[in-house]
């Protein structure tokens, strides 16, 4: 109920619109599509570095495998570590950023600083270090890049936290003399969440691109395909073969960029003041 | 006879601000009985609000402190509670209701849970789904509006929800603050009689803040009147009402009961409210009384019984020096008339 008009406020919006449809296409070719398409990703064939043609659609790499399959494949890892890595993320720092700003005093001092230390660290570099220590596993990879994403969604959290806790309502939740943890959890943070609706999809969005940068210096495990790793295997035939390094550099800018813009029109369809001018313009138009 | 529910003794609070103090409560002294129902009344910043919030332990941690006085809950002193041993405190002994109805219900949760909430907390034995429905018939809305979001409400009936979460706590004293500022008359008259209903019927205290003297006097057995801070006069309401004692009680009923008198003039009260800045030496009414003495201003009157009633008392020197009451009010009243605005 209370989320029907935000969710059609977001499909009204063209952007919402194109890359919610986007979204949902990529997910159900990730999940159906290494049954549709009867070539084994990881088959090696005798027809090496072939371009696009019609048995091929996206070409060959350089051992023979269709890369239309691998492709199709890499999908489900890029989106399953961007789902998972940044729901792990949000998760993390919705509670990081509620127990700090809800709380206060030394364990906000002190959560807070905790963050700013992730946030300062080069994502990109450190993620490379503890990958190359913990090894390339996909989980470890995961790991790595929620580890690195949180803080974000915590300072959104926090500073919502800290404007829903003064409400009035917060008061009246006292006044009945319930225990402060469980005000946090009905009271607080559901009305701190939609302030961090847009953090999600936006947390995807770099968790694909973190996923495909770490898999791209070669090394994820080589034997999970993934867009990063299609892009490694691209940037070695770089002169010989350039749909191996543009067809899979082009689905991760596209995909990256649809859930930016998602980002973009879920926090437009939450927010009160562009809702506003939505309605008179639609008016107007009449 | 047991403790009162509620007793607050000379209650001081100050709000720190960055750059200045403001000294909300300088000394205001109030009682709740069982089965008993009073009201405070004052102006905007006379300190209604304050009082109420330190009852429960809900002024703002780190602005506002207790600077002197005590509140006792129940007999035990709780004057200096840490915000954790708050907790058990609230609700049960004492449950709160407050002013503007839509910002103090949570916008996302149904009203059957945030009644639930309550019920969870006080009185868990009992079927939750039911009691919903009992307290949305006490406070007389059709269980319907259980599964309605506040947003889809009028504002009478989410003051009326906010009663039934006050009550689900199974309050003895009931803490209303302003509960009918925010609506217009008529459903104004419909929630004091609700309140009304609620007293007789569960024998629960109530203790209405409120600057409509109508409202108190339709309701109250007991009234306290504020002025900058402190209770400037207490006693029984209808004692209050018929033989008032303080100049400045004087002054709001004569304003409160005509607004314009023969000559088109509004009664009011000369001048504005003091700043709460600095402690009143005298009685802080003097600057704007019409009858001030000299000393007024320099030292605080006592507590003075009113016409020989030991349970009306008023602080004003008038009292102590035994002037006629008859002749106070006919001075008071024409000061009262004094300045009054242009119409």
């Amino acid at each position: 109920m209370l989320w029907r008009r935000p969710g059609r406020r977001l499909l009204n919006n063209l952007s919402g619109r194109v890359s919610a449809v986007y979204i949902l296409v990529l997910v159900i070719v990730a999940l159906v599509g290494p049954l549709v398409i009867s070539k084994d990703p990881s088959q090696i064939s005798r027809s090496v570095l072939k371009p696009p043609s019609p048995s091929a659609w996206f070409g060959t790499d350089q051992l023979g495998r269709d890369q239309l399959a691998r492709l199709v494949d890499g999908a489900r890892v890029s989106l399953l570590v961007g789902v998972v890595a940044a729901g792990m993320a949000v998760i993390v720092g919705v509670l990081v950023g509620a127990f700090a700003g809800f709380f206060g005093g030394w364990l906000d001092i002190a959560l807070m600083r905790v963050s700013e230390f992730f946030q300062v660290m080069p994502t990109l570099i450190v993620a490379v270090a503890i990958v190359a220590l913990i090894g390339p596993g996909l989980f470890n990879i995961i790991l790595v890049i929620a580890m690195l994403s949180w803080p974000q969604t915590a300072r959104v959290t926090r500073g919502e936290v800290l404007r829903v806790k003064q409400l009035e309502y917060i008061d009246v939740a006292r006044c009945q003399g319930r225990p402060e943890w469980r005000i946090l959890l009905r009271e607080v943070i559901p009305n701190a969440i939609p302030a961090v609706m847009p953090l999600i999809a936006l947390c995807v969005a770099e968790a694909i691109l973190q996923e495909a940068s770490i898999s791209f210096l070669g090394l994820g495990s080589p034997d999970t395909i993934s867009w990063g790793l299609l892009l490694h295997d691209g940037q070695q035939n770089l002169l010989r073969a350039w749909w191996m390094s543009v067809i899979p550099g082009v689905a991760t800018f596209i995909t990256v960029l649809a859930f930016n813009l998602l980002g973009d029109s879920v926090s437009a369809a939450l927010n009160p003041r562009l809702r506003l001018i939505g309605r008179v313009r639609r008016r107007v138009k009449i | 006879m047991s403790a009162p529910i509620l007793s607050i003794n000379d209650l001081q609070v100050t709000y720190h601000a960055s750059d200045r103090q403001v000294f909300a409560l300088q000394g205001a002294t109030l009682k709740a009985g069982a089965s008993e129902t009073i009201g405070v009344v004052g102006e905007s910043g006379s300190g209604k609000s304050t009082i109420a919030r330190a009852a429960l332990g809900l002024l703002p941690s780190g602005v506002a402190e207790i600077t002197g006085g005590s509140i006792a809950i129940n007999g035990r002193d709780v004057t200096g509670l840490r915000r954790r041993d708050w907790q058990p405190l609230r609700g049960k002994p004492i449950a709160m209701v407050f002013q503007d109805p839509l910002s103090f219900l949570n916008p996302v949760m149904r009203v059957d849970r945030q009644i639930g909430e309550a019920i969870r907390r006080h009185a868990p034995q009992r079927s939750t789904k039911d009691r919903v429905v009992d307290l949305l018939e006490l406070v007389q809305l059709p269980a319907s509006v259980a599964r309605s979001y506040p947003h889809e409400l009028s504002g009478g009936m989410r003051q009326r929800v906010l009663m039934a979460v006050a009550l689900a706590c199974e309050p003895s004293l009931l803490i209303a603050d302003e509960p009918t500022t925010a609506l217009d008359v008529t459903t104004q008259a419909e929630i004091v009689k609700l309140l009304r209903d609620i007293q007789r019927t569960l024998g629960v205290s109530v203790l209405l803040i409120s600057h409509n003297l109508a409202v108190v006097a339709e309701l109250c057995d007991q009234m306290y009147v504020m002025y900058a801070g402190r209770v400037v006069e207490s006693g029984p309401a209808d004692e209050i009402l018929s033989h008032p004692g303080h100049p400045y009680t004087y002054g709001l009923m004569t304003a409160a009961r005509s607004l314009r008198d023969a000559d088109g003039r509004y009664a009011t009260i000369a001048g504005d409210v003091p700043s709460l800045a600095e402690r009143f030496v005298g009685c802080p009414f003097a600057a704007r009384c019409p009858v001030a003495m000299e000393h007024c201003t320099q030292l605080a009157p006592p507590p003075t019984s009113v016409a020989g009633q030991a349970n009306h008392v008023a602080a004003c020197w008038h009292l102590v020096e035994g002037k006629g009451r008859d002749d106070h009010r006919d001075i008071a009243g024409a000061g009262a008339r004094h300045e009054g605005v242009q119409a």
